[in-house]
């Protein structure tokens, strides 16, 4: 067979052919390129992206991709379990309470107590002991007797509630306090259904008093420990000592683990003045809700009421007890959720409090540890701010909370970051959701979404014209991510047939329509042109003697 | 009256005198066959007396030589009327090889029509192009044209009321009619022997691939001349093709009732105008290049301007794309013509006729605009 048997103006007709579908896609290319540059975000005045590229980003979206980095777990309530020793007692009690062998102490303690069934400091030291041994019921047993046995403690209780001057340090007050708060956490320990309401509300309200004076005035914008210690009966004041907020801290505890009712006192307790915090608000406004509803959740409420009044007495700081905040912020989410206006940032507060406390007992520590991490992912929380205090809280964590832990940081970096790099972007620098790894693709949608929340506010104050490109810009920096209230919201201020041009000007896909389109054109023109030439070349070829001669050479 | 035919001007004359070369004519010996036997056979005269007919050219054995098929199906033609009547409508007439042809239609092939005077070589050139496309492309196709008079040296003519088909492939496939309808077409050969005007019914060998169309091949024997300087023999090949590419040009686009009173010829040459242009390319090929020298180192466009002014006019009027090419699939050798592998001139041709990739582009130009450079 003979070689190439094909007509003379075959080569360079289909190298310019292919040479015209080059210049086709470059043009295409050079026409998309134009055209998103035009509707991006880099077509804004400089005004304008210098405006953009400072934006405060508020996480939300992120947050919520955050949140499914450390499982959707729910967070335990959190027992203020610290019952101390008593210092002081009946002798013979106090040394069967320091026998090494258990049995022999418990059994030695039990018949002091069946000899004594009404001595307070007897039923405490026993309590205490099968406390630390872990046998709740056992105690409640032998506290509940005590307490039944004598009214001694009510007195007493009744004497604080009036008194003025409250001594803490009086053994007597000492021991019906911490006698009543060691039947709270043996109750609550073992799940009792019979929670002693008598017992959580009357400390409480022997403390109240004292309580207020002290959180409010003492320390108040003070950094400083703002908590009440009450002693051990004998003992001197120490880290260990129960604190009132232990006190509250059980007391609201009880309340959103039971169904706690009280026709009597219910007025009294959500009878308000008009709220002037956002707390307050919510309270007020779920109080109207639970008297619209027969009191429905009424126990949960009573908790919503004690965290409100705690807080209250530190404002504008917060409680600085991390397990009174890891609890005060559940109660709040519980109550909240989906109308948590104006209580971020208490949330906050509470959040960042915990991290910088962190003082819940050892055995709290894994559940504390990764509940606080839970709420710091659904947190407004600087959270570059808490990094030292992270890193001790990271001890407490696995190392799959722990690496979550450190992505949280990260993102937090990257969310500070992304106005600038997306707005005005310097050559060669890292996205900055690249040391999330993995978790960046997700993450960096969200926060797409977030930013443009936080464009779109900035973008409703702007002229009407400015204002349709920043919208155009907007979508086209969203691409897929989901697109924020604020940006429906504001693009429904404009006709439709504004709003389907920004769709259209915004959406890459209908510029690379048009660049192919584009390209398509070029091609087509540059190929009739070439198919043209040819043709008219070919009109004054002969083709018989291009054969002829081809034929003539013989095969190659 | 007696019949004479000048072998100079290859015509047929009422007197012994040429009137256009004036050299001698001879006399047609007339078998005891009237006018109209003749018509209704289309063949000349003295084809009719079975005479071996001399090869002029190098290809297609003369149709004529073919033995007289022994015709299962009716004459192509009616008897004719009366000179200048309209021709009443012709009884159904059975083309061999047609419903064959038609049921490649109705899958979806596309025609390309040949078409050319007897014994110019359209078979040859069908054949010619398989050949060359299997030496050249390495495309393999065998040959369905019906050729039972075919040797190892020729075709053989298409018999006369018969096409032949000759698939190119899946999509493609050659209209091979034989010449003896296209003469049958002809304007001055009509006239020459008193025919009527056609009628549809002579259009029936061809309408269904006018539908189907795919391209057009012209056929021109350039040979047959009276001398080196002597063009006026392509003058009637010319005028035959003029009236095809009109007719072909009607029968693709006019769609509308003809009034019975008026005649094909005098419909068409009034319709035409106003109907679009064949949108097919047409190819013009020279046959027999192999004798034709003087010609062939020449464009062939140039040579069509000049020397065959009426079919050059006619393809700028009827077609929208069109070009001329010198081709030859035999050549002539001691013991007669014999064909030739691969042949000259028809693949080129043919591909730039079939596969142009680009024909879809929109607003192409026809060859006869200034730009392109096909016209006067």
């Amino acid at each position: 067979m003979t070689g190439s048997a094909h007509d003379p103006e075959r080569v360079w007709f289909l190298s310019a052919v292919l040479a015209a579908a080059l210049v086709a896609i470059a043009s295409g290319y050079g026409c998309y390129r134009y055209s998103v540059r035009q509707h991006s975000v880099a077509a804004l005045s400089d005004t304008a992206r210098a405006e953009l590229a400072g934006l405060t980003v508020t996480p939300r979206a992120t947050a919520r991709v955050e949140r499914s980095w450390i499982g959707d777990a729910k967070n335990e309530y959190l027992i203020a379990s610290n019952v101390p020793m008593p210092c002081m007692g009946p002798a013979e009690a106090l040394a069967a309470s320091e026998d090494p062998d258990p049995v022999a102490r418990t059994e030695r303690l039990e018949a002091i107590a069946d000899a004594a069934p009404d001595n307070m400091l007897v039923a405490l030291i026993h309590g205490t002991q099968l406390i630390e041994a872990g046998d709740y019921a056992r105690a409640e047993q032998v506290l509940q007797r005590t307490l039944d046995s004598t009214n001694a403690d009510e007195s007493i209780i009744s004497a604080a509630r009036t008194s003025t001057t409250l001594d803490l340090g009086n053994p007597e007050v000492s021991t019906v306090i911490h006698l009543h708060h060691a039947l709270a956490v043996a109750q609550l320990s073992h799940g009792s259904n019979n929670l002693s309401w008598k017992s959580l509300k009357n400390v409480i309200g022997s403390v109240k008093v004292l309580s207020n004076r002290r959180l409010a005035g003492a320390t108040r914008d003070q950094p400083v420990w703002s908590r009440l210690s009450i002693a051990a009966p004998g003992c001197p004041v120490s880290s260990d000592s129960l604190t009132t907020y232990d006190l509250y801290n059980n007391l609201i505890v009880g309340y959103m683990k039971s169904s706690f009712t009280d026709e009597n006192e219910r007025e009294k307790e959500f009878r308000r003045p008009r709220a002037s915090t956002p707390l307050g608000s919510v309270v007020n406004a779920q109080v109207q809700r639970a008297r619209e509803t027969n009191w429905q959740n009424e126990s949960q409420l009573w908790a919503l009421s004690n965290v409100e009044q705690v807080i209250g007495w530190r404002l504008p700081a917060v409680p600085d007890d991390a397990r009174f905040a890891f609890n005060a912020v559940q109660v709040i989410d519980w109550w909240t959720k989906g109308e948590g206006r104006g209580i971020p940032e208490l949330r906050d507060q509470l959040i960042e409090q915990m991290f910088r406390r962190r003082n819940v007992a050892p055995d709290q520590r894994d559940e504390f540890a990764r509940g606080a991490l839970r709420m710091l992912a659904s947190s407004g929380v600087n959270r570059q701010g808490l990094a030292n205090d992270a890193a001790q809280i990271r001890a407490w964590l696995s190392p799959q909370d722990a690496k979550a832990l450190d992505d949280f940081l990260a993102a937090d970096a990257a969310r500070s970051a992304l106005p600038k790099w997306l707005v005005a972007r310097e050559k060669d620098q890292e996205a900055p959701q690249a040391k999330l790894g993995p978790r960046g693709e997700a993450w960096y949608s969200a926060a797409l979404t977030d930013y443009a929340a936080a464009a779109s506010q900035w973008a409703a104050s702007r002229p009407a014209g400015e204002q349709r490109e920043a919208i155009v810009a907007i979508w086209q920096l969203l691409g897929r991510a989901e697109a924020p209230p604020e940006l429906i919201a504001l693009e429904k201020t404009h006709g439709w047939r504004s709003r389907t041009w920004m769709h259209l000007a915004s959406w890459k896909g209908f510029w690379i329509f048009i660049a192919a389109l584009v390209a398509a054109l070029v091609w087509l023109v540059l190929a009739w042109i070439l198919a043209h030439v040819r043709e008219r070349r070919l009109l004054r070829t002969s083709l018989y003697n291009v054969e002829y001669e081809m034929l003539s050479k013989g095969p190659r | 009256m007696a019949l004479y035919k000048c072998d100079a001007c290859n015509a047929y004359r009422d007197d012994p005198i040429c009137e256009k070369c004036g050299r001698e004519t001879r006399e047609i010996q007339l078998p005891d066959t009237t006018l109209e036997e003749v018509a209704r056979g289309i063949v000349r005269p003295d084809e009719s007396l079975k005479s071996p007919l001399p090869r002029t050219g190098g290809e297609g054995q003369g149709e004529g030589d073919l033995p007289a098929p022994k015709a299962p199906h009716p004459s192509p033609l009616p008897a004719a009327a009366g000179r200048g009547e309209p021709e009443p409508p012709p009884a159904p007439v059975l083309i061999r090889g047609l419903d064959e042809f038609e049921a490649l239609l109705d899958r979806g092939t596309k025609a390309v029509i040949i078409c050319g005077d007897s014994k110019t070589g359209k078979s040859e050139i069908a054949y010619g192009f398989l050949r060359a496309q299997n030496h050249h492309r390495g495309q393999a196709q065998f040959m369905t044209l019906r050729a039972p008079s075919r040797t190892d040296q020729v075709l053989g003519g298409t018999v006369a009321g018969e096409v032949w088909f000759q698939v190119i492939d899946d999509k493609l496939a050659f209209l091979d009619p034989s010449g003896e309808f296209f003469k049958q077409l002809s304007p001055e050969g009509r006239r020459q022997l008193g025919l009527p005007d056609v009628t549809e019914e002579h259009f029936a060998f061809v309408r269904r691939a006018v539908a189907n169309l795919a391209g057009v091949v012209l056929v021109v024997d350039l040979t047959r001349v009276l001398g080196p300087n002597d063009f006026s023999a392509w003058k009637r090949q010319e005028d035959d093709l003029n009236f095809i590419l009109a007719a072909l040009r009607w029968l693709r686009w006019d769609k509308e009732a003809r009034p019975p009173r008026i005649g094909v010829s005098v419909n068409i040459a009034q319709r035409v105008s106003a109907l679009p242009r064949l949108d097919k390319p047409v190819l013009v090929l020279f046959s027999k290049a192999d004798q034709l020298p003087q010609y062939t180192n020449r464009v062939p466009l140039e040579l069509a301007r000049r020397h065959l002014p009426t079919l050059h006019g006619a393809l700028m009027t009827h077609a929208k794309r069109y070009r001329y090419d010198f081709c030859h699939t035999m050549i002539r050798t001691g013991q007669g013509d014999a064909a030739i592998d691969p042949p000259c001139g028809v693949l080129l041709p043919m591909e730039w006729l079939l596969h142009d990739p680009l024909r879809w582009l929109p607003l192409q130009l026809p060859t006869r605009s200034p730009i392109l450079g096909g016209g006067k």
